[in-house]
């Protein structure tokens, strides 16, 4: 398993190469210029000899090749580079915004999980039945019901329901404080974001958890299994749902990749400092290096979640071994 | 073409704070931690002599000191100006050309050492002639400063090139703050990435892009001040968040403005608990075309452009949804050196006529050859009162639209107004349409720099 592994991992090289090179061309696509942007956004009178200073210091004067391989080689001696927007490093721009998203990412997909197979499962065991119907319904509303909609709702309920009931309505924080610090307010500030963005995750789920079910229950082995008379729990438990979990896990590991840099709008609506935001902050600012790494973050972790799925399948399914 | 539209905005609007009693002179009670929003994403850097964002004031400004202020217990006015490190202000002499300033004794950074002339030179020289590499966003508002000296530690000299009567005003800059010379001298890009000034709070810490706390300075100069024990600002730029905030009292206090919908909403809620500061904001509208490009190096066209809008029905108009009210020429309005509603009158884009203003500006534009101009304006993506400006133009382009189909008996296929307001909410980009077209065309932007475009003709 570890070759597996060690292979996978050399395989993720050209992967994130390619992404490199993709997201240094795009950035570069991009009208205008971060000198510009930096120090005239306000309308401010730019020196012209400023901006070439500005565009000096950056190294935007050099060669496109010599600046992709700069970008290449940074990385590759593990130096991210600094933000041309604030001029800290994008490590430390990161580190600031990687907690609160990956919390929330770990906590929509804990929500997603837990509403999503149980019910999945149910629904596919009771076809056609009134008790399908609802979950289906919660599913379909689920899909279609934008998460920052969702968020902005449950926020406005949260305060409404707080002060007629108090008279003092109650909204929770806008700052966030890792758990470790305080557990009670980090808590209180991004449980609501990540059960709005976990029923929407949640739906996706449940309709693939019943898909698969479905197509799981109708093959021959559970057919065989019923007729030897082994217990409906354990044909569940232990071959239609094993089973039925391979898309399911891949779906689930594709959705928390997304999650660690997709949740641009509900980090606003929630007032949220995470990594969607930045990317949406980096790219506007057309701060190229900053905007790399978080691509280069994002590739990574899909990568990562790939690879985890992968190594799940193997346990899901023994008969697929790692050559 | 494009060209750049700008509702240049600085000043207080409608200001909500939850405190207790009313609007009224209060007593200042002492103690306490300020929370309160700042309504944009947090700035580059923290340096106010490069930063032009008003969110750069708001977040660090408390921890400076500046030379001289606009009275802050009478921000309104135009005309006054205070000492907060000098000792007095000064009588300018050699036919007004020379302005000398002592500076207080008694002020410590907040490193405990002494605060002396050296310092504000040194941070006057930055603003006014920046070294090579450095910025200064305002080095055109001195133009008049011919030299800065500071003969003693407690004498600071401007000598100008030409009497000014703007040299004041611009020197009480709120950007303008003064840094220790010590620490400029070692680097001068320090203040950008670092904070340690002279101001009523001291810096304690900065969450990137989330918030900034201060605590109280025990040493403060103006003695008894600051009231608060400490103050945290939270950086939101969305004006949801912020509102919601205010409501859920995990904040006090915005000090950029809210639309009157959402002051109503509070003041509703909250009733005696909250307080609403309303007043004028200093709202450029300003429409700034690029004149080495043809059609605008034409004065005849950009003449048209200021004849075209309506500023007198377009305040009312705007004053119910966004924070603009009262017309006002360069100086802001009720200021004794501003221009009276009869001189304004005389001035082109103020005329009270607009059907005559429009005749006018078509008359031009036939003249300049220009009689179908089109042009892009591009607008900043920021709620108020940017979007809620354009939106209201879309929104009266699709009326008289609408309008002229009626007229017309013709059917009315244009869109309703809602349109055009959610796809520029989206940050998209419409093509209005044409008098006699269905539509509006659509067309979504990519991110870019966070403004939203707007096509409109004529």
């Amino acid at each position: 398993m570890y070759r597996y592994i060690v292979k996978r991992l050399l395989l993720a090289v050209p992967t994130l190469v390619g992404a490199a090179a993709l997201v240094f061309v795009l950035m570069r696509l991009i009208p205008g210029d971060i000198c510009v942007i930096r120090l005239g956004s306000g309308g401010a009178h730019v020196d012209p000899a400023s901006v070439e200073a500005c565009r000096l210091q950056l190294g935007l004067n050099n060669p496109m090749i010599v600046q992709f391989l700069d970008f290449l080689w940074s990385y590759i001696t593990l130096d991210f580079g600094t933000s041309m927007w604030s001029g800290h490093p994008v490590t430390h721009e990161i580190a600031a915004r990687l907690p609160v998203s990956l919390q929330i990412a770990l906590m929509a997909t804990v929500i997603a999980i837990l509403i999503a197979i149980p019910l999945g499962t149910i629904s596919a065991l009771r076809e056609n039945t009134w008790l399908d119907h609802i979950v289906r319904m919660v599913a379909i509303a689920g899909i279609a019901t934008p998460s920052f909609w969702l968020g902005i709702m449950s926020l406005v309920l949260v305060l409404d329901i707080t002060y007629l009931a108090t008279g003092k309505p109650w909204m929770p924080p806008i700052d966030y404080v890792p758990f470790w610090q305080d557990p009670i307010r980090n808590l209180s500030m991004v449980l609501l974001p990540a059960i709005t963005v976990g029923y929407r995750y949640s739906a996706v789920t449940m309709r693939m958890t019943r898909s698969a079910m479905l197509e799981v229950l109708r093959e021959d082995y559970i057919r065989t299994a019923r007729s030897k008379g082994l217990l409906e729990q354990i044909i569940v438990n232990r071959h239609a749902l094993k089973n039925a979990l391979l898309p399911v896990v891949t779906l689930i590991g594709i959705e928390f990749a997304f999650l660690i840099g997709g949740l641009v709008v509900t980090e606003q609506v929630f007032n949220l400092n995470g990594i969607g935001r930045l990317f949406v902050q980096a790219v506007q600012n057309q701060d190229n290096v900053l905007t790399q790494a978080l691509v280069m973050l994002v590739v990574v972790i899909f990568v990562v979640t790939n690879l985890v799925v992968d190594l799940l399948y193997a346990w899901l399914d023994p008969r697929i071994r790692f050559s | 073409m494009s060209l750049r539209t700008g509702l240049w905005a600085a000043g207080l609007g409608l200001a909500a704070a939850i405190a207790a009693g009313s609007a009224g002179a209060q007593t200042p009670k002492r103690g306490g931690t300020l929370t309160y929003m700042i309504s944009a994403d947090a700035s580059p850097s923290f340096d106010g002599h490069r930063e032009t964002t008003f969110a750069t004031v708001h977040a660090v400004a408390p921890y400076y000191s500046v030379l001289i202020r606009v009275p802050p217990d009478n921000p309104a006015s135009t005309t006054e100006f205070v000492c907060d490190l000098c000792t007095e202000m000064p009588k300018p002499t050699d036919g007004g050309k020379t302005y000398a300033f002592k500076i207080r004794p008694d002020v410590k950074w907040h490193d405990g050492s002494k605060l002396t002339a050296k310092d504000v030179l040194a941070s006057w020289n930055k603003i006014v002639f920046p070294p090579q590499g450095i910025t200064s966003a305002r080095v055109s508002y001195y133009s008049m400063v011919e030299k800065i000296e500071a003969p003693d530690d407690s004498t600071v000299v401007f000598r100008l090139k030409y009497p000014s009567a703007a040299f004041i005003p611009a020197l009480a800059d709120p950007f303008t703050w003064i840094y220790k010379k010590e620490t400029l001298d070692k680097d001068p890009h320090w203040y950008e990435k670092n904070i340690m000034g002279s101001g009523p709070f001291k810096f304690v810490s900065y969450e990137i892009g989330q918030s900034i706390k201060g605590v109280r300075n025990p040493d403060y100069y103006h003695k008894g001040q600051p009231y608060l024990d400490a103050i945290e600002g939270i950086f939101a730029a969305k004006q949801s968040v912020r509102v919601d905030a205010i409501r859920g009292d995990r904040a006090a206090i915005e000090f950029r403005g809210m639309p009157p919908s959402a002051r109503d909403e509070l003041v509703k809620e909250a009733g005696k608990e909250i307080v609403v500061q309303d007043s004028d904001w200093n709202c450029g509208n300003i429409i700034t075309a690029n004149h080495k490009k043809k059609p605008f190096d034409d004065v005849r066209v950009r003449r048209a452009l200021a004849l075209a809008v309506d500023q007198w029905k377009g305040a009312p108009a705007l004053s119910k949804i966004a924070i603009v009210r009262s017309v006002g020429g360069i100086v802001f309005p009720g200021s004794p050196l501003a221009a009276t509603k009869e001189e304004l009158q005389q001035m082109v884009g103020y005329w009270p006529d607009i059907e005559k203003a429009r005749a006018e500006a078509r008359r031009l534009l036939k003249e300049a050859g220009a009689e179908n101009l089109k042009f892009e304006l591009i607008n900043r993506n920021v709620d108020q009162p940017y979007m809620l400006y354009s939106e209201d133009l879309a929104d009266r382009r699709v009326e008289e639209d609408r309008r002229d189909r009626r007229a017309e008996g013709g059917a009315d296929r244009s869109l309703v107004p809602g349109d055009a307001r959610r796809h520029l909410r989206r940050g998209g980009r419409c093509e209005l349409p044409e008098r006699g077209q269905s539509r509006p065309r659509y067309q979504q932007v990519s991110a870019a720099d966070g403004l939203s475009r707007e096509l409109r003709r004529l």
